[in-house]
Order: structure tokens, then sequence, then C-alpha cells
């Protein structure tokens, strides 16, 4: 009997769970018009150009949108990456469900989950970081990144994606078939290959498909590894042109969204032309989704096998077979049959042997190198660092520590300065700062020329002039000008300009200098030491005011203080320069046989003997690296904004998609009717999952951003992540609802209950734990995406701006830190233990997520079996 | 003559003991069934003796079996041509999802056979042999999947038999069939014992009487009598058989 209240109920439901069907209406419908200023403005013209044209010239006059090296910069990573990803994957398939002992698949499969949830901007990371200096410095390559780096890493990460759906299909065809082959006397080999496979092709198809898929619409990987130059070789329907381009770059669809909106004006011809790609993406993926739903439909009637041209055609390509058996003879047969079937065994377990490798390739390095940002051997400055920054610490012991390495650096400023003469430039800046108002320009001038002297009669002429200022004897001016006068005098000025012997195109100040500025710093880069005197120095940026936090650094700084880079030219035999090498020298060398060759021996000898003096290196666990913010670059400091942004957005979003990911579930299951209507919801949902994420952003911009809160915030960033994460959480909660029990409801309605309560009352809470494996999954996808937020959410550094709105202001987030600091910061280039941190946290964070939800769905399982 | 030799033979999966320590001889030609209540062995021992078992995980085997002087067991041994002499049909019909022709070609093939008009040869003799030549001449090209249940069931035997085996070995081929289909297979059985040794497992003791020279009996996986089918069911030496050809149990 239906009351009132299940009726309103029903419609309640059935309108929620339609609203997903708007969701990607809208998403076709306003990416549409955003093109449309593209597409209608040039008339044909514009579009036969963008579909003919290689040149992609947005801001040339008139701008030119060709189009086509964008889409061969998606196939050729995308076809390459497949090249490799999917005889893998499928063999892997194979090897988990055919070949190992079911306890090991047991652990593989869950693990080959977890593969592919990390988040791809980590693989983006170690493309940049690890893989292009690889190929650059060991393949000769002219660059790191380009279609080989970007088409590895992709395979990488489509291959577990493949083997995940392969492996389902592959075993989805039971043991009777299989039994069946094996009694016939087939090995192995023929039994997949002859019987597994064909009966299991629409399956593989959709995971090629889906892999495929993951590919052509990955942004961060190919937007880091593939260069980001619009390339295309002349002849690209030519294999071997093809192949040699291998080590160009290119430069995806997706890329050229991600890189270019930032320079595309709101109503711009060029932001419309790059929605234009967004759509043409947003149709393939569709097109590419109706025909994994075409395939796996037309498989489930499976359709009669009587067309007698394919009957021929099998014929006459099994005929080399046919001859080469008949070679064989019989006992040649046996032969060969065994050793094929040895060789594919071989070849599975390779393949998956290779995946894995591959991936622990990836992900050792990240975790080896990302552990140091929290344990490692910290310096006194750190410790400053801390007690400055963070008033952590006991002040007194951190100050007289660093009252004690003060005074182990002392000889070390000291020889400095008395060889300072060689680039006197920090004492005009100096002597600028103290100058007196009145007599200042003049008196600075003079103090200039004495700096400049370059021989002892301009010194002792500057210095006569500063006399007759007629200052008194406490001036600081005149005191630094006796200080100077006092190391200059006996130096030998005229060595500064010279060229140094070993590398003509230094002179000996610039060598100096390269000392001092290791040593003290400047800002941009590290130093050492840091700057003699800390009071007064609050206004300098972080890497100039403190040392190296970690001893690691210390000793990178001291090698690179230790040798000098050196460029050699090679002459061939006439004298002429053929290329020059870079090499490394010691830096003393640079001064061999001048006046101060002592001096800098000596000055490099005591830095490095008492280094750990000077730094006091300690073994630490900073675990509040988790909690504290960073100075700018992260050079210093944690990463507690980015996480707690992270958390934040990931929360906050699966707030937004729970309720209308529930109820569209619990609508599909419980109430819909298997009609056209709940048809074209199912459809809506896949492609809703098929859906680039860089289009998630694109839409998120057009709608969210420029109609709703007007700058990118973590409201917008939210919602288009809870567009994204939409369709996990509808898949899993229909598993979670469909799986309970019929009994339940029977039970519940049979006690007079009616629909709607029988739901609230007994389905909902019984599918609770599976609706959790739900959320967690949600989570964990939003925590790791990127590209949805490059123009929704995202800000490089800072952390939340106290008082203000939380909800609309950019936040940063570790997905785009992580990307941030690989492709832009010089100084996190010094310290990459925080860049590899900052990426391992990440991981980490949506690994252990992911860990939970397989936890729980494991005890789900097991329960439901009753154990 | 003896072709299957079973001495001591236990089998294992994991630590439970499925078959326990059976000693039998079965001689060439006739059938022979297997019967006993469900969870006996009988099943497990049967695919013993094409190593069928190999394919579940944890299985394991102690004791001797030997099928045409050869111990199966063995490491040695080749499962390609032990599978090829003993051929094997199974509880429920598994044709591959391919034509009539593809799945009864599909052992020949194996095996180096690929001229046309010798399969053509071997199918029509098969598909007689299994009595469904009639049914299927004109749409050997049709998928197996197609056709009804007993038909795709005597296809399986007619697959089995164009390995040309000397033993053949049936997992309860009419279980999942019909009466109907199932007095086709009976048929069928009795016909091919003149050129097959046939070891039959079923759960229908009816069946076991109309189409068995010699049955065992087979109890919580040890082996408790073998003999003439018809003294079975007749004058039974144990008192368990009787209690179970009676109905008392099982």
């Amino acid at each position: 009997m239906k009351t009132i209240r299940d009726f309103i109920a029903f419609q309640l439901f059935a309108r929620t769970a339609n609203l997903v069907m708007l969701v990607v209406v809208a998403i076709f419908g306003f990416i549409l018009y955003r093109s449309l200023p593209f597409l209608t403005t040039g008339g044909t013209e514009r579009i036969i150009e963008a579909f003919t044209s290689r040149q992609w010239f947005p801001d040339a006059e008139p701008p030119v949108f060709g189009m086509l090296s964008l889409f061969y910069g998606s196939c050729a990573v995308t076809v390459f990456a497949m090249l490799f990803a999917v005889p893998v994957g499928i063999l892997s398939a194979i090897a988990m469900s055919d070949m190992v002992p079911f306890s090991v698949r047991q652990i593989l499969k869950p693990f080959i989950e977890l593969l592919a949830a990390i988040p791809s901007v980590a693989f983006g990371f170690f493309a940049i970081k690890i893989v292009a200096p690889l190929l650059q410095e060991s393949f000769g390559f002219a660059s790191g990144t380009n279609v080989l780096n970007a088409a590895v890493i992709l395979a990488i990460m489509a291959v577990p994606t493949i083997v995940s759906v392969a492996e389902d299909a592959v075993s989805g065809i039971g043991r009777e078939i299989r039994e069946a082959s094996y009694s016939l006397g087939a090995t192995r080999a023929e039994t997949i290959l002859q019987v597994v496979l064909p009966a299991s092709r629409s399956g593989i198809l959709a995971a090629v498909i889906l892999g495929t898929m993951r590919a052509i619409g990955e942004t961060m990987v190919v937007w880091m590894a593939a260069g980001n130059a619009a390339n295309m070789p002349t002849a690209w329907y030519r294999v071997d042109q093809v192949i040699l381009g291998l080590g160009d770059a290119v430069r995806t669809m997706t890329a050229t969204i991600a890189g270019d909106i930032g320079e595309a004006p709101a109503d711009s011809l060029h932001r419309s032309a790059l929605f234009t790609v967004g759509l043409l993406l947003l149709v393939f993926t569709f097109a590419m989704n109706l025909l994994t739903e075409f395939i796996t439909k037309r498989s489930a009637n499976r359709a009669a096998y009587d067309r007698y041209w394919l009957l021929c055609l099998k014929e006459i390509f099994s005929t080399p077979k046919t001859i080469f058996f008949h070679l064989l003879g019989s006992r040649g047969l046996t032969m060969f049959r065994r050793i094929f079937d040895t060789l594919f065994t071989l070849l599975s377990f390779l393949s998956i042997t290779l995946l894995f490798l591959a991936l622990a390739v990836v992900i050792i390095p990240i975790f080896k190198s990302g552990i140091e940002a929290v344990v490692f051997q910290e310096t006194v400055e750190h410790r400053l660092f801390l007690l400055e920054k963070f008033r952590r610490g006991e002040s007194r012991i951190v100050q007289e520590e660093f009252r004690e390495c003060s005074e182990a650096r002392r000889p070390v400023y000291a020889r400095l300065r008395n060889l300072s003469w060689l680039a006197p430039d920090d004492w005009i800046a100096e002597a600028s700062q103290l100058g007196r108002e009145t007599k200042k320009r003049r008196l600075n001038r003079a103090f200039r020329d004495l700096c400049e002297a370059n021989s002892k009669e301009d010194l002792q002429v500057a210095f006569d002039k500063i006399e007759k200022f007629n200052l008194d004897k406490t001036d600081a001016v005149f005191q630094l000008a006796h200080e100077y006068y006092n190391i200059a005098v006996n130096a030998d000025l005229s060595l500064r300009g010279k060229p140094t012997v070993i590398d003509p195109s230094t002179s000996y100040a610039a060598a100096f200098k390269q000392i001092r500025t290791l040593i003290t710093g400047v800002e941009g880069t590290g130093c050492i030491l840091g700057p003699p005197a800390r009071d007064g120095s609050e206004h300098l940026p972080p890497e100039v005011r403190y040392g190296p936090a970690h001893w690691t650094t210390a000793q990178k700084f001291l090698k690179q203080i230790r040798y000098a880079a050196v460029w050699k030219p090679r002459t061939d035999d006439n004298g002429n320069i053929l290329q020059s090498e870079k090499m490394l020298v010691n830096r003393a060398l640079l001064f061999e046989k001048t006046a101060v060759a002592a001096d800098i021996q000596a000055l490099l000898d005591e830095l490095e003997h008492d280094l750990d003096k000077m730094l006091k290196p300690r073994w630490t666990f900073y675990g509040n690296y988790f909690f504290d913010s960073a100075t700018a670059g992260h050079y210093m400091g944690g990463i507690g904004p980015e996480l707690l942004g992270t958390a934040l957005i990931a929360l906050l979003s699966i707030l937004f998609a729970l309720p209308l990911g529930i109820i569209t579930a619990a609508y599909l299951v419980e109430t819909a009717k298997d009609n056209t209507a709940t048809r074209l919801l199912r459809l809506c949902i896949s492609t809703l999952a098929g859906v680039p994420s860089i289009v998630f952003g694109l839409f998120g911009l057009a709608i969210i951003v420029e109609l709703i809160t007007g700058k990118p915030c973590l409201l917008a960033g939210a919602l288009t992540l809870a567009l994204l994460i939409l369709p996990v959480v509808i898949r899993t909660a229909e598993e979670a609802i469909r799986a309970v029990p019929q009994t339940y409801r029977e039970a519940a309605i049979g006690l007079g209950a009616g629909p709607l309560w029988t739901f609230i009352s007994v389905t909902f809470p019984a599918s609770l734990p599976g609706i959790l494996t739900g959320i967690i999954l949600g989570i964990s996808r939003a925590a790791g995406e990127t590209a949805p937020l490059l123009f929704t959410c995202a800000v490089a550094s800072g952390g939340f701006v106290a008082g203000s709105n939380l909800l609309f202001q950019p936040t940063p987030v570790l997905s785009y830190a992580a990307y941030d600091m690989a492709v832009g910061d010089r100084l996190a280039e010094i310290v990459p233990y925080n860049q590899f941190g900052l990426v391992a946290t990440l991981i980490l964070f949506v690994l252990l997520l992911n860990i939970a939800a397989i936890t729980l769905r494991a005890g789900i399982t097991a329960r439901l079996r009753g154990a | 003559m003896t072709i299957i030799q079973a001495d001591n033979f236990s089998l294992y999966y994991g630590s439970k003991l499925a078959v326990n320590r059976v000693s039998m001889d079965i001689d060439t030609g006739g059938v022979t069934a297997i019967i006993g209540p469900s969870g006996c062995g009988k099943s497990s021992f049967l695919r013993s003796i094409n190593r069928m078992n190999d394919l579940i995980p944890n299985a394991r085997a102690e004791g001797t079996l030997i099928v045409d002087g050869k111990n199966v067991y063995d490491k040695r041994i080749d499962l390609v041509m032990l599978r090829r002499h003993v051929g094997m049909v199974f509880q429920r019909p598994n044709p591959f999802p391919k034509s009539i022709f593809d799945n009864i070609a599909y052992g020949p093939r194996l095996q180096g056979i690929r001229n046309r008009s010798a399969l053509n040869g071997i199918i029509e003799s098969c598909l007689k042999s299994a009595a469904l030549w009639d049914e299927v001449k004109d749409s050997l090209a049709k998928s197996a999947l197609a056709l009804s249940g007993g038909q795709q069931q005597r296809l399986c035997i007619a697959r089995a038999l164009a390995t040309q085996p000397g033993v053949l070995l049936m997992d309860e081929p009419c279980s999942a069939l019909d009466p109907i289909a199932t007095g086709k297979i009976e048929e069928l059985i009795v016909a091919l014992k003149e050129r097959y040794t046939i070891v039959i497992v079923t759960h229908n003791m009816q069946q076991a009487a109309r189409i068995s020279d010699r049955t065992a009996f087979f109890c919580l996986g040890e082996l408790i009598e073998y003999d003439d089918t018809i003294k079975i069911f007749t004058t039974p030496s144990n008192p368990q058989t009787e209690a179970y050809i009676t109905g008392r149990f099982g």
C-alpha cells in the first residue's frame, strides 16, 4: 500500500537522482556555450583552420588556433603509452587470474587497486624530477621532458587500471570453460589464448578503452612531462618519423587547457578556443563511453557466430600456422607446444614483475627522499628558525647554542672580511645605510671611490678625501672607511679585475664573490652560514637570514664551495674551440699563484674542518612538519596549510557529493524501473565518471567561479571536486545498498513498514559500512586531484588568512603545491627533501585512505559471507 | 585387462581429506559407475584420473594411480598426452563460446590436424557417435551456445571423442539436464561403451543400475564396495551399501 508520504518520497528521490542528469547536461551545455564564440565568430574558415593547421599561436596578431599539433600530442603520448601498457596489463591480468596461487592473488588484487589510486601529480613529479634528468644526462636527449617520458609515465599509471578491469573479465570466465580446454589436452598458454581471451574479449576491450581514456584525459603528467611545445612531425603518418619524434616535446590538449587559461583573459577568443578543446575532449570521452556500453551489451546477448566471410577469413589467416605445424611434424609439434607454453608463462610473470618494479621505481625514491623532511640531522639554524618563527624550543638553550656556533664561525667571517677588498660591494652597501643625512650623498660617493680604487695611489687619494670631511672619530662611516683602508692598504688591488688563470671568463673579484655569496647568502639562493650578524636582518628572506636547516644541505653547499664549475673550452689542433665542457675544479685552484691563495685555502679548510661546530647538526624527528607553515618556496618549515587545505577541500566535497550520491544510489536500487530513463541515468553516471578532470576544472571555472563565487576559492574547488567524485560515491553506495539481503527488506515490509520507512530504518543502516567505503574512496580521490583545482581554488603558497571567511579564500593544497614546487621554484630545488616530503605525504594520505576503504570492504564481504 | 589402477590413493584439499586410501582396478571397455552421497569424494577421485584437480588450489595427492601403465601423479608425466587419452565430460555442459565446428575441432587442431577435409571427417564421425549429427549438420558454423542443454552436453561428448581417447570420464553428465535429454545421453553412453572405457560419476542410482557394468560405492572418501552392478544392487555385501541403495541415507 502506498501512502502519500511514500509517494512524495519517491518523487523526491527520483527528482534528486535526475539532478545527476542535469549535471551532465550542464557540463556539456556550458562547455559548448563557452566554445560558441570561437566556433561562430570566425565562420567555417576558423573551424577548418582548427582542424588542419599546426600553428597554435593564440597571442599572434591575428591569432592562429590550429589544434592539429595538440591532437597529435595527445595521440602520440597515448599511443606510445598504450603500446606498453596494454600488453603488460593484459599479461599481468592473466598471470594474476591463471598463474599465481590463490593466496598470492588475494594480496595482489587490492594492491593493484591501491596503485591505481596514486595521485597523478605524484607521477608527474616523478617524471620531471627523476625521469627527465635521467633521459637528458644518461640517454642524451636534448630535453628530458618529451613524448617518451610522458608515455612511459602514463603507461605506468594506466597499467593498474587495465589490470584491474581485465583481471575481472578474465577470471569472470569461470573454471568450467578452462576445465573443458585442459581436459582436451590443451596447455595453459593454449587455453588462455584460444579460449579464455576470446571469451573475455569484451571485458578486455573495455579495460583497454578505460586505460586509453585515463591516458588521454590525464593532465598533470603530460603537462609536467611532455615538454609543452606544440610540435608535430611533418609526416605524422610515417611510423619512423613518429618514432624519431619520441625525443621531441609535444603539447597535449589537456596540457594546453591547463597551461593557457591563466594567459587567456576571461572573454577572449583564446579562452573560448580552450573551451573548444575541452569540448572535443568531452565529446571524445563520451563516444568512448558509448562504445564501451555497446561492446559490453553486445557480448551480453552473445550473437550467433555464423558469418561465412568470417570463417573464410580465419581460414586464410591460419594458413601459415597450418604450414608451420605441418613442417614441425608430430614430435616437433609437441616440443613446440611445450616451449611455447613455458615462454608464455615466463612472459606473463615478467609482465607482472615489471608492473610492480615500475611502480616501486616510482614510489621508493619519492619516499626515500621524502622521509628526510621529517627525520634528519637538524642544524642550529633550524632550531633558531623554529624558535623565532613558532616560539618552539627552549629559548635560552638555543640562543646559547647559536652563540657557540657564532663563535666557531668568527674566523671564517673574519677571513672573508679581510679578503673582501676583492669585491667591496658589500662595504658600499653597508656605508650607504650608515651615511649621515646632510652629507650622505657626497660622503657615500667618496666612500665608493675609496672602495673602487684599483691601486695604492688611488686608495690613498680617496682616503685623504674622506679625512677632509672633518668627521669625528666615532662616526660610523668614518670608522668603516678606516677599517677598509687598513685592510686594503696592503693588498694587491689590481688583482680584482684580472681574469683567473683557469677560467678566463671569470675575474678574481667574481670568483671571490661566489664564495662569499655561498657562505653568507643572497636572495633566491641559500647559503651555508648566513649573515655574520643576525640582529637587524629580520627583513631578509629566510634563505638569506638563515643557514641550511639540514646537515645534508650544508654538505651540498660545502661541496659547491669547495668545487667550482668551470667551462673548459676544448680545442682542436689548430686552436679552434669545438665545444665547452663543464667541469668541477677545486676552488682554491682558481686563486693559485696569487697573493690571496693561502688565505682562500685557509678559509675553505677552516670551513670544511669546523662546519659541524658552526652548525651543530643533531638527529631529530620533525613531527611538526605536518603542521607548520612554510616560508616562501617551502625553503623552511612544513606543509601544515597544504595538508589542512587538502583535508578541508576533500571533506567539503564529499559533504556536497554525499546526499546526492546516496539518494541517487537508493533510487537506482530501490525504486527505479528498468526503462529508458533509468538507462539514461546510468549512462550519465558513467559519462560523468569518464569526463577528463581538466574539463571539470573548466566547468568549475565557467559556472562556479565566474557565476557564483567570483574568484577561485575553497568553496568553488570543493564544489568542482564534488561533481568529480559523485560517480565514485554513487557506485559504491549503490553496491552497498544492493548488497543488503532482500530478506531484510521483506522482513520490514512484512511487519507493515512502507518502502520509505523500510529504506530509512533497515536498508540504509545496513548499508552504512559500504557507504562509508564510498566516502573514504571519494575523499581520497578528491585529495589527489590537481587539474580541477588549477582554476578554481589552488594557490601556490601562503597559509589561510586569519579572520577571513575560509570558504571564500583560495586555498593551498598538497596536490597543487607538488606541481608548483616541481616546476616553478628555484628555492625548492635547494631543499629537495621538502619537495619529496610533500609528495610523499600526498601519496601516503591517499594510500592510507584507500587501505582503510579496502580493509573496511573486506570486513563487510567477510560478514556477508557469514564469517 | 586393467586400464586404471588405483593403489592406496588419497587426495587432500589443503588439510581436508577428500579421497581416503582408495584401491580399485578398472578394466578396459564397459561402463564403471561411481555412486555415493554428496561430498563422498567420487568426483574428486574421477578428476584425479586426468589430473583435473591440478586447477584447484592446494590439491595434493598420495599413493599411486596408474592409467595405461603410467603413474598419473609422476612428476615427469606429460599432462597433455594424459588428457588426450583420458577425455572428460563435465557436470554442466561447458561448450566454448565458438562455433560447433570449432568446438569439436579444438582438440584435433591442438594436435596439429589443420587440414579442412580431415577435420570435416573427424567432426562428422564424432557428431555421429554423439548422436548429434542429424540435428546440427546444417548449422556447424552456428554458435555452440545456441544449442539446447542436452545438445550442448552431447556436443561436449563429441568434443571429448575428437581427441580419440581410450578412457572417457563423465562427472554427473546428466545432472543439469531434463529427463528426455538424460535418456538420450544414457543411450549414447551404452552405445559408446563398445569402443571406450567409461567411468561415470552419478548421483542417480537408477542411472547407474541402467547403464553400468560395474559399480563402486564411495562414502566419506572411502571406497566401501566395488563389484558387478547387478550384485551391488541386489545383494550388496556391505550393510552401508545396502542402506544407501535402499534409500535409508544419502
